[in-house]
């Protein structure tokens, strides 16, 4: 059952006197897909790493439902329901794809019915994988990997999944690929997203609410086509500002 | 191949060995099929190893020698039959391999290549140097399994050595420990993130393997008689490296073949000495490394995509 996640003030810093979060609120509802956006160094990689667990949290609170997570450790996450797709390519090339979705699931593995219902299930979650289920991992094209690794993040049916940048690197038509069965990961309403991308038009077409960041902090948040709709006023501001949006 | 065919391959090797016992080979090619076992139990081991938990050890010949060695303590100084040692040895050499996991914990990338060269090296001159136990280069000599030069009973143990081996590689190969493996080899730290136990899988695979390099140098003891230092040179380790690379690494029937393309090779060359055998088989290695990346064996499964592609794990 997935749930809402509720990020108040939080901070993070890898260095004492750094601070790359300056206390960001966030809520995304239960089952819904929420964006983040920002220019490079917002902190957008940094926040969704805050909430995985591993970056270092230095203040604020994250709720998932009714648990606050923020003192768990990146494995007391997993297992509190958070599932975290990093933005690296991170399928086991040499395993197949069913094998790797078998590993999704490894910290349920007691659980044996549960696990093989959701390796079916997931393996027949995204169109563009289904057909090669039993093949090498590391020979689909890197759209398709960034399925797998998807799709093996949601074998374990956690409450939160967290997307770092999934179509970093992709080609143009990758990124569509990618983007359609996002889509359609959105629509079944059985998970809730925090989506980070740098490419901001495909993001705001899947999102339901997007958060913009901006130095660490929130700069402006609200549905998806709303934002759509001022997206270029957003966009002109991140220029004016001196630099990258990195906080300093 | 099916899994079914995986498990009719052992009870071929057994069946061949018997049946090779009973058709009474020359002794020649007699020794050449019980010392191909020998290689291939360790080709095999080091293959799970390297080729499926990702772990470079070079300590694999090393630890064969202390097989071996153990061997004739325990049946010279112990007065143990050398049928006891078989049993005893891979116990006691995967102790070591675990000794040897422990450090493969704590070391990534070249370190742990490095430090198994090391081990290997210094256990080489301490054969050499202690010779009041070993008897330096002069060797040891320990009685065989039967006495004379009657080799029909090694054709049976080797085949039933080579069955028993598939059986553990099967085991290993199609179960959790097998999936955990490719796992740790793929993205160690991905696996890690996923709840998979990095210490017991690593030293689950550095005992396995080593307790068969431990059989192989315990079978290589009773078989040989005569133990040297030279069986510990990096020549050998080169040759078992050699055997699962030109096979095919990471490749269920990889070193299998890459035992019979060097053993022929090695067979049919014999005649111009041991130095040049190693340069032939130094320059087939090249090719293969630059014609068939993956070994001999994927080249062969692309050939026959339907037949051969789950040889692959």
């Amino acid at each position: 059952m997935s749930e809402a996640i509720t990020i108040k003030g939080l901070r993070v810093a890898y260095e004492s006197d750094i601070e790359i979060l300056r206390g960001v609120d966030m809520l995304g509802g239960a089952n819904t897909l929420t964006a983040i956006i920002g220019p490079n160094g917002a902190g957008k990689s940094t926040l969704l790493k805050g909430v995985a667990g591993v970056a270092p949290v230095t203040g604020g609170e994250i709720h998932l439902g009714g648990q606050r997570i923020e003192a768990l450790n990146a494995a007391q996450r997993v297992g509190a329901g958070v599932s975290f797709v990093p933005q690296e390519a991170s399928v086991f090339g040499q395993m197949t794809v069913l094998e790797n979705l078998r590993l999704g699931g490894w910290h349920r593995r007691k659980d044996k019915a549960w696990l093989e219902r959701r390796i079916a299930f997931c393996g027949d979650l995204f169109h563009s994988i289904k057909p090669h289920l039993e093949r090498r991992a590391g020979d689909l094209s890197g759209g398709q990997q960034k399925l797998v690794e998807i799709a093996r993040g949601l074998v374990g049916e956690p409450r939160l999944l967290l997307l770092d940048e999934p179509t970093a690197g992709l080609s143009p038509v990758m990124v569509r690929e990618v983007y359609r069965e996002i889509a359609r990961l959105k629509e079944s309403r059985s998970v809730t997203v925090l989506l980070v991308e740098q490419n901001v038009r495909e993001a705001l077409a899947v999102a339901d609410h997007v958060y913009v960041l901006a130095m660490g902090q929130n700069d402006t948040d609200g549905p998806a086509a709303e934002i759509a709709g001022r997206l270029d006023g957003i966009v002109r501001n991140w220029m004016s500002r001196e630099g990258s949006g990195m906080a300093s | 191949m099916t899994k079914l065919t995986h498990h009719l391959v052992p009870l071929l090797f057994v069946a061949a060995g018997l049946g090779l016992s009973l058709i009474g080979l020359r002794p020649v090619v007699a020794d050449l099929l019980i010392l191909s076992v020998y290689y291939l139990l360790l080709a095999g081991s080091w293959n799970l190893l390297a080729g499926f938990a990702g772990q470079y050890s070079f300590a694999h010949i090393g630890l064969a020698t202390a097989g071996a060695y153990g061997t004739a303590a325990l049946v010279i100084a112990g007065g143990l039959s050398g049928w006891a040692t078989l049993v005893i040895m891979p116990l006691a050499v995967a102790l070591l391999g675990g000794g040897l996991g422990l450090v493969a914990l704590r070391v990534r990338g070249v370190q742990l290549p490095l430090i198994t060269f090391a081990f290997a090296g210094a256990f080489a001159v301490f054969l050499a140097a202690a010779s009041d136990i070993t008897n330096g280069s002069m060797g040891l000599q320990l009685p065989k399994l039967v006495p004379g030069f009657d080799r029909s009973l090694y054709l049976v143990l080797g085949g039933i050595l080579a069955g028993l081996f598939f059986i553990v590689q099967n085991w290993m190969i199609d179960g959790k420990l097998g999936l955990l493996m490719q796992a740790i080899r793929d993205n160690e730290d991905i696996a890690h993130g996923m709840g998979v136990g990095i210490f017991r899988v690593k030293i689950a695979a550095f005992m396995i393997t080593a307790a068969i390099a431990g059989l192989a140098g315990s079978f290589y003891a009773n078989y040989v008689g005569v133990l040297a230092p030279s069986m510990l040179s990096m020549g050998e380790m080169g040759y078992v490296v050699a055997m699962a690379v030109i096979g095919g690494l990471g490749y269920r029937y990889g070193p299998l073949i890459g035992v019979v393309i060097i053993r022929s090779i090695e067979y049919f060359v014999r005649g111009f000495g041991a130095e040049y055998t190693l340069v032939i088989i130094t320059g087939i290695a090249l090719l293969v490394v630059l014609f068939f990346r993956e070994g001999v064996i994927a080249y062969v499964s692309r050939l026959m995509p339907r037949q051969t592609a789950r040889w692959r794990s």
